[in-house]
């Protein structure tokens, strides 16, 4: 399959607006979070234009709440359609979670239990947002604290259940993985080779740490050596994937972040071939994969 | 209740007082890690995110009221007003009905004024986008027109009425100075947005009149009718005029009709 390929990106953070529009840094990509941007008007939005005019982008949502047990919020459906009609991105991303219930938000993303039944509500869902949304969203997994004792499969195989069945996308967070596989003891690499290939459209990196035996998912931090090791074999399974870093805490100047993202960038060169890495977006090459009609 | 569901109302209760300990009972333990532990977890970023949601938005307030009692307010606020909204942004937006029935706050007025100012800004901030009517548009006017003529204002537009001089304190705690002492002083101010900024000034009792006027019915014959309050008859059309100019060059007019 002819996978969509952005390059290499970094998340659009406030702290940055200035320099971006001062200096048009060469970077592929930004990725924006969409909630930040689901405000009537103001300054968020301002920024979000004049960046947009300048870079691709895609939209990285946090309360979807896909896997929540009420109803899906259709209030926050309809600004995510407006801000996407605004924005225009390559594609749309959320969690593989649930965040609110009984209308409450945890402003988390909380893990789910791995079976059947959770696969059945998931797919149930995901179908109506995307029917809504008139395309196929990527579906990200989580970084994890706990398992409950109700699950009866890897998150490997979840996850490729749900994407399998509800043909949706994966953004595969590699870092994610590297922290969930330390809380709970698997063997990260695994986890790569249990993933379907042709669903994965995105990679997240990012920094982590430690508390105690456990990891957390802090985002304020490099990304760590035993991480882009994972990413290179990451890369050597899937290919070229559009590869961003994700840094929302002790967020470094700019250019220091651009610094990091070379190492993604030499990383997949040393990895690939050249051909492999040549930016091919949607827009670029026609790619219709994201468009969605369900019929079922 | 099925299961899932059932689970997620326990991790909710869980988040919400982690006195609660059915979710305990479903989670996993390891060699690592007690169930209890890695819930703890969750627990701490809950309420840690909520409380930075709080501090970022009310961040004056926090500066006035110390650590000791923002903390307290912080906390009290988390427990009684549990997030609806899919977004941080609008989590904190009861603060002030916290602040006007809990005490100590309820007591002091200030804390509310300071509260109020605080909301003010950010609703200015992200409040709708709309141009603003300019000078050429009011001159292009039919005579006529003026007698029916009503102004809508921009969504940023907002009073707010001041007992105290809590609007110097806010200003001196924005600067990062010692605020002054609280001292009676009624006075109101006006936030609004222009150019994207937010900005704000007093008002002297006559604009006061004319804006109320317009903010509520948009009617410029009304407005000058109000401001006979403040001047004579031969000056009052003058002054709406006036006014009304003002307000055009500080974008707080997006509509004639």
């Amino acid at each position: 399959m002819t996978r969509p390929f952005l390059g290499f990106g970094l998340g659009l953070r406030t702290e940055h607006y200035p320099y971006i529009l001062e200096n048009k840094p060469d970077v592929d990509w930004f990725e924006i979070l969409s909630e930040n941007y689901m405000v009537p008007g103001g300054k968020p939005l301002d920024y979000l234009d004049k960046i947009r005019n300048d870079y691709p982008m895609v939209m990285h949502g946090v309360s979807l709440s896909i896997g929540s047990t009420d109803p899906l919020n259709t209030s926050y459906l309809k600004d995510l359609k407006q801000l996407m009609q605004r924005v225009q991105p390559e594609w749309i991303s959320d969690h593989l979670c649930w965040t609110s219930v009984n209308g409450t938000n945890s402003h988390d993303l909380l893990p789910l239990p791995y079976n059947e039944d959770t696969i059945t509500h998931l797919v149930n869902r995901i179908h109506k947002v995307q029917d809504y949304l008139g395309q196929r969203i990527l579906l990200e997994n989580l970084s994890s604290y706990v398992t409950y004792k109700n699950s009866d499969m890897t998150e490997w195989e979840f996850f490729n259940e749900i994407a399998r069945r509800a043909d949706c996308h994966i953004l595969l967070d590699i870092n994610n993985i590297f922290v969930s596989a330390h809380n709970h003891q698997f063997n990260p690499v695994d986890y790569l080779n249990g993933i379907d290939i042709n669903r994965v459209m995105q990679f997240h990196l990012a920094g982590h740490s430690y508390h105690g035996e456990m990891i957390i998912d802090t985002h304020d931090h490099d990304v760590c050596d035993p991480v882009w090791s994972l990413y290179a074999t990451a890369l050597k399974r899937f290919g070229a994937v559009s590869t961003m870093i994700e840094r929302d805490d002790d967020i470094p100047e700019f250019p220091q972040l651009r610094k990091e993202l070379a190492i993604a960038e030499d990383i997949a060169r040393k990895t690939l071939p050249a051909n492999a890495l040549q930016i091919n977006t949607s827009s670029h090459c026609n790619y219709t994969d994201l468009s969605y009609e369900h019929t079922a | 209740m099925n299961t899932l569901r059932k689970l997620q109302y326990e991790f909710m209760d869980y988040l919400r007082d982690d006195s609660t300990a059915a979710i305990i009972e479903r989670i996993e333990p390891s060699l690592q890690c007690a169930a209890e532990q890695r819930m703890v977890f969750y627990s701490n970023a809950y309420t840690m995110r909520l409380k930075e949601a709080l501090s970022t938005d009310y961040e004056r307030l926090h500066s006035y009221l110390g650590d000791e009692l923002f903390n307290n307010l912080m906390h009290n606020y988390i427990d009684n007003y549990p997030s609806h909204h899919p977004s941080l942004r609008y989590f904190g937006q009861h603060m002030i009905e916290l602040v006007e029935q809990l005490e100590p706050f309820k007591s002091l007025t200030e804390v509310g004024e300071i509260t109020r100012i605080e909301q003010a800004f950010a609703n200015s901030f992200d409040s709708a986008d709309c141009p603003g009517v300019t000078l050429n548009q009011l001159a292009q006017l039919d005579t006529e027109a003026w007698a029916n003529l009503t102004l809508r204002l921009h969504d940023s537009v907002q009073l707010l009425v001041q007992k105290y001089n809590s609007f110097q304190i806010w200003q001196a705690l924005a600067n990062e100075e010692t605020p002054p002492q609280k001292t009676k002083c009624s006075s109101t101010w006006i936030v609004w947005r222009k150019d994207m900024i937010s900005h704000y000034r007093a008002l002297e009792s006559a604009e006061l009149t004319a804006l109320s006027v317009a903010m509520s019915t948009g009617s410029f014959a009304e407005v000058c009718e109000a401001l006979l309050e403040h001047f004579s008859e031969q000056e009052t059309p003058l002054k709406a005029v006036g006014y009304l100019q003002q307000w055009i060059n500080e974008q707080m007019v997006i509509a004639l009709n």
